[in-house]
């Protein structure tokens, strides 16, 4: 009897702090969307951030997204040659994969790895050295000055960087699918051409929620850090992973809920 | 005048203050000292509204800061200087920035005179002019005190809270600091609350000195009063006495 009691416990105890997490993010967010409508926004303090979170972001992005791109024109070409004897529908296969899937996924992963530990790693500092207080103190809502601008630069930069990488792929698949497998310029680009509107904006869309996600989780890590050193590089790491999983679970579900909206 | 009446606080299972009643008179500086995790740091968040108690209420100037909402609590904490323990500068700003971040939120259209603010702010606490370019990470520890406390006065407060202001500062510096503080209730006629748990800069600087032991009220007086006191718990404090009502803890080999 003893042990049940405690697994149920344990269970209980791990829900409540699953919901009380929630809920601790959802009025985050209320507070974070409320200050950015009512509170004059300081455009410098959004275009520094835009510039640490969005133009830092462009040399790993580019080269995640080319890289990607070669391959997946590489495995591909391959790939079909030896079913069809022939190079077939790469550039439908590299452009519907990297606008729907990868372009998003992967730039939010990086931006994820980079951006979300950057902003836990720095409020999480100003948590713990009671800069955040301080705030308080001087007449600054914590979410005003720290969060919204972050928030405005993620939502702007993430999807500008998933187009960028999305171009970049699509070039990088189009190096090798006509420079290694011989496929002509024109079939490539045909069917890039042939891809529609509402297929990228699938992807567009899913690196709107994933810019949501890796602020959010970040700003909510870093302003609940508690224990000096530690509890910062605890909030860095926990910023980064919790982003990556829920990116890579919500890709899914959004997918499915897009799809049957018409949408990809 | 700040008032805290039966306030308890606790995080998680670990009950910090305990029935807690303490005055702050205006215009004087009252000083809570206590050992290492009696609430005295929790004391002072609780007046300016940073932390809410479980229990009891926490009257500045007669509004319970406990059940105000997010503006009105604004608006009271408008009323209040921090100093804080390690000064919580914004590393990311100069020190001129720090001084007037305060002045930007709180009294905006003082800023048109932001280099004067600057200047007066930083001749009150003994720093130069030039100091105002410097980033926090190119100061000393009391210079960084000092531009905390320049900064805790900018937007001319009613009222200084000072979060252990000597801690880790040379004997010398600690004077300075001390010295600071009455000169600033002196100059400013601001009601000062100072949480320590070093002797000499509270009776250099009191008016009054409330000691908390186990999240209560213990003693309270004048410093002539607590110097001559046959309260077993504030003179084993004071004369720093290993031995006597207050456990200390050692760990031995």
């Amino acid at each position: 009897m003893r042990p049940v009691k405690v697994l149920f416990r344990i269970f209980t105890e791990r829900w409540l702090s699953l919901a009380e997490t929630v809920g601790r993010v959802v009025v985050l967010l209320r507070k974070t969307v409320y200050w950015s409508v009512r509170a004059p926004l300081d455009r410098s303090v959004v275009f520094a951030q835009m510039g640490e979170i969005g133009v830092k972001s462009f040399p790993v992005t580019s080269l995640t997204a080319l890289f990607t791109g070669m391959v997946l024109a590489l495995q591909t070409g391959f790939s079909f040659r030896r079913v069809f004897n022939e190079p077939l529908y790469v550039g439908t296969v590299v452009g519907l994969s990297l606008l729907k899937e990868l372009g998003p996924v992967l730039t939010a992963v990086v931006v994820a790895g980079r951006v979300g530990a950057s902003i836990a790693a720095e409020i999480g500092t100003m948590k713990v050295t009671e800069q955040v207080d301080a705030l308080y103190t001087l007449g600054t809502n914590p979410i005003r000055y720290l969060v919204v601008p972050r928030f405005l630069a993620c939502l702007a930069m993430v999807p500008l960087l998933t187009v960028y990488a999305d171009a970049v792929g699509i070039l990088g698949g189009y190096l090798v699918a006509h420079g290694r497998l011989a496929v002509p310029s024109s079939v490539y680009w045909d069917e890039i051409n042939a891809i529609q509107v509402r297929e990228a904006l699938h992807g567009l869309i899913k690196s709107v929620a994933y810019a949501l996600i890796i602020v959010t989780t970040a700003c909510h890590k870093g302003l609940q850090t508690e224990g000096g050193a530690e509890g910062v590089g605890r909030s860095t790491t926990d910023a980064v992973v919790v982003s990556m999983v829920l990116i890579l679970v919500s890709d899914y579900f959004l997918s499915a809920v897009l799809v049957s909206f018409g949408i990809g | 005048m700040i008032v805290l009446e039966n306030v308890s606080k606790s995080f998680g299972s670990h009950r910090v203050l305990r029935g807690l009643d303490l005055e702050a008179l205006d215009g004087e500086t009252t000083t809570v000292i206590g050992g290492s995790g009696t609430g005295k740091s929790v004391t002072l968040k609780l007046m300016v509204g940073l932390l809410k108690p479980d229990q009891g209420r926490v009257l500045v100037d007669g509004q319970d800061v406990a059940v105000l909402g997010e503006r009105a609590l604004s608006l009271v904490q408008r009323k209040f200087g921090f100093l804080f323990q390690g000064a919580a500068l914004f590393d990311s700003l100069t020190v001129a920035e720090n001084i007037l971040f305060g002045v930007r939120y709180l009294k905006p259209e003082a800023l048109m005179e932001g280099n004067k603010i600057v200047d007066r702010c930083l001749a009150q606490v003994g720093l130069k002019s030039d100091v105002a370019r410097l980033k926090p990470a190119e100061l000393s520890g009391g210079m960084k005190k000092r531009v905390g406390l320049a900064r805790a006065i900018a937007h001319e407060p009613a009222y200084i809270m000072y979060d252990e202001p000597t801690t880790g500062l040379d004997p010398m510096m600690s004077d300075v600091i001390n010295e600071l503080i009455v000169q600033i209730r002196e100059t400013l006629k601001v009601t000062s609350i100072v949480v320590t748990h070093d002797m000499k800069s509270a009776y250099q600087i009191s008016n009054r000195i409330v000691m908390i032991h186990e999240g209560r009220r213990v003693a309270q007086g004048t410093p002539a009063e607590v110097q001559a006191t046959d309260n077993p718990m504030l003179r084993q404090f004071i004369t720093g006495s290993s031995h006597g009502p207050i456990q200390t803890q050692v760990l031995k080999d």
